[in-house]
């Protein structure tokens, strides 16, 4: 059968029962009470869907929540939105603030507002400059923070960056190389000065971190094991364990450190 | 059970692998979630495994990622079936299953029937039963049966086809991974074995085939 596809808009208040569409389009308030499959979703006022998405791109900017799964290739998340299910996707950005009950799947992600969630996060490039939390593992190819965050589980990704804004949280991390350090080349002297009025303590604190490369600044931790690992500014951590050279540089503290 | 654990600090000394290899494979599925076991130590928690079977593991990959990328192997350990057919021709003249095995699961097929993959698991397993001979051809029927009909209820899940015989008369069970089991006195088990590993080994015969 020829795939016929018809587009669908509510710009006023309405609703619909779902089904299968090319374009749609929800500018004023809509409410959809099922499964929805289409090509485009577009929401620039509140929508509401009982159901699954399933897409090829879907743009928020109004605020959305979704009782089921969402399943897109890109997303783009400017207002805010709230998905009960699972979101799996190939691209997403969240610039405003976005709650995921389940897990999220991506291979990239950007986000830039605040996020919640409150499954598990798989993804390749994990970009993150809000405040994000996360309440399981965060499994990814590379992982680059700027922002403050909370993981309440294992942050392992084979690159991981983080710049310290603000307190961090994680409970393990694990990798390859892993950047832990004070923002220090991002922008000017004015951006800095005020970001370090605005961002007073800047601390992550975690039980472990196992990795090949290690450097940390300003990381809390009760045990770090690595190949190469240096600890510098800001460092408190109780035992390090070490394959290959071990550096402490510009007041890092180690209280015990093992040559294995 | 108590089961032969290793930390994973004595592991990756004996193994000569890196803790960066070691969370890249964690994250590919190459080793299962659940080997990593969690127990609470004085800097938190520390994590050990199941000492023969990463160490086995451990080896097979390392003997093998000269050859097939990180994703290939994710696809030979992962539970999920893979989706190759065959001709019963093929797979006899490519020692996959031996005609008579076969033959007693579908007696009334040619050699041209097209396998799927879990066919051809199904017919492995009676291999394997047979092979060990503590069942009869009779019983390797009951076998075939119970995984042809049960099995899909398992899919991706680790279960275990146990065979058990009491006073000649011989019953044929699917159970989810980890269980207990006991069995009264007069009743004895035969043998059983873990969908799993044929899956694994099964998948590791194929791609050295093709």
């Amino acid at each position: 059968m020829e795939d016929t596809r018809q587009n669908f808009k509510i710009s006023g208040a309405g609703s619909c029962s779902g089904g299968i569409y090319d374009e749609v389009k929800i500018s004023g308030s809509g409410v959809i009470n099922g499964d929805i499959d289409c090509n485009t979703l577009k929401s620039s006022g509140s929508s509401d869907i009982k159901g699954n998405i399933k897409s090829q791109l879907i743009k928020c900017s109004g605020s959305s929540s979704v009782k089921g799964n969402v399943e897109t290739e890109t997303m783009e998340i400017s207002g805010s939105s709230d998905i009960k299910g699972n979101l799996t996707a190939s691209d997403v950005k969240i610039s405003g603030s976005s709650g995921v009950d389940g897990d999220v799947r991506v291979k990239k992600l950007k986000i830039s507002g605040g996020s919640d969630v409150k499954g598990n996060l798989y993804g390749g490039e994990i970009r993150v400059s809000g405040g994000t939390k996360i309440g399981k593992d965060c499994e990814c190819e590379s992982f680059i923070a700027t922002g403050k965050f909370d993981i309440k589980g294992l942050l392992n990704a084979d690159e991981i960056d983080i710049q310290l804004y603000g307190r961090c949280k994680v409970r393990e991390i694990g990798g390859r190389n892993i950047n832990i350090s004070f923002s220090s080349n991002h922008g000017g002297i004015i951006s800095q000065f005020v970001m370090n009025m605005f961002v007073g303590i800047k601390e992550l604190i975690t039980d472990s971190v196992e990795g090949d490369d290690i450097f940390l600044e300003g990381t809390t931790a009760k045990i770090v094991r690595g190949t190469n690992v240096t600890i510098g500014e800001g460092s408190n951590i109780e035992k390090v364990e070490y394959t290959g050279v071990l550096k402490v540089i510009s007041g890092g503290r180690v209280q015990n450190e093992v040559k294995l | 059970m108590e089961e032969n654990l290793i930390s994973k600090k004595e592991l990756l000394e004996l193994t000569k692998i890196s803790y960066g290899q070691l969370y890249r494979w964690k994250r590919k599925k190459i080793i299962p979630e659940d080997w990593f076991i969690k127990k609470s130590s004085f800097t938190g928690q520390e994590t050990f495994f199941p000492r023969e079977k990463i160490l086995e593991r451990v080896k097979r990959i390392k003997n093998m990622k000269d050859e097939a990328s990180l994703d290939d192997l994710a696809e030979i350990f992962s539970s999920k079936l893979s989706d190759v057919m065959l001709t019963g021709s093929e797979i006899s003249n490519r020692k996959i299953i031996i005609k008579n095995v076969i033959q007693i699961c579908y007696p009334s097929e040619n050699m041209d029937k097209i396998y799927s993959f879990n066919e051809v698991l199904y017919m492995d397993v009676v291999q394997r039963y047979l092979m060990d001979g503590g069942i009869s051809i009779e019983e390797s029927k009951i076998v075939f049966e119970t995984i042809k009909s049960s099995y899909s209820n398992y899919l991706e899940k680790n279960c275990e086809i146990v065979f058990i015989r009491k006073m000649g008369v011989g019953i044929s069970m699917i159970l989810a991974l980890p269980n207990q089991i006991y069995f009264e006195s007069l009743a004895k088990i035969i043998m059983r074995l873990q969908i799993n590993k044929c899956i694994e080994e099964l998948k590791l015969k194929l791609e050295e085939l093709f």
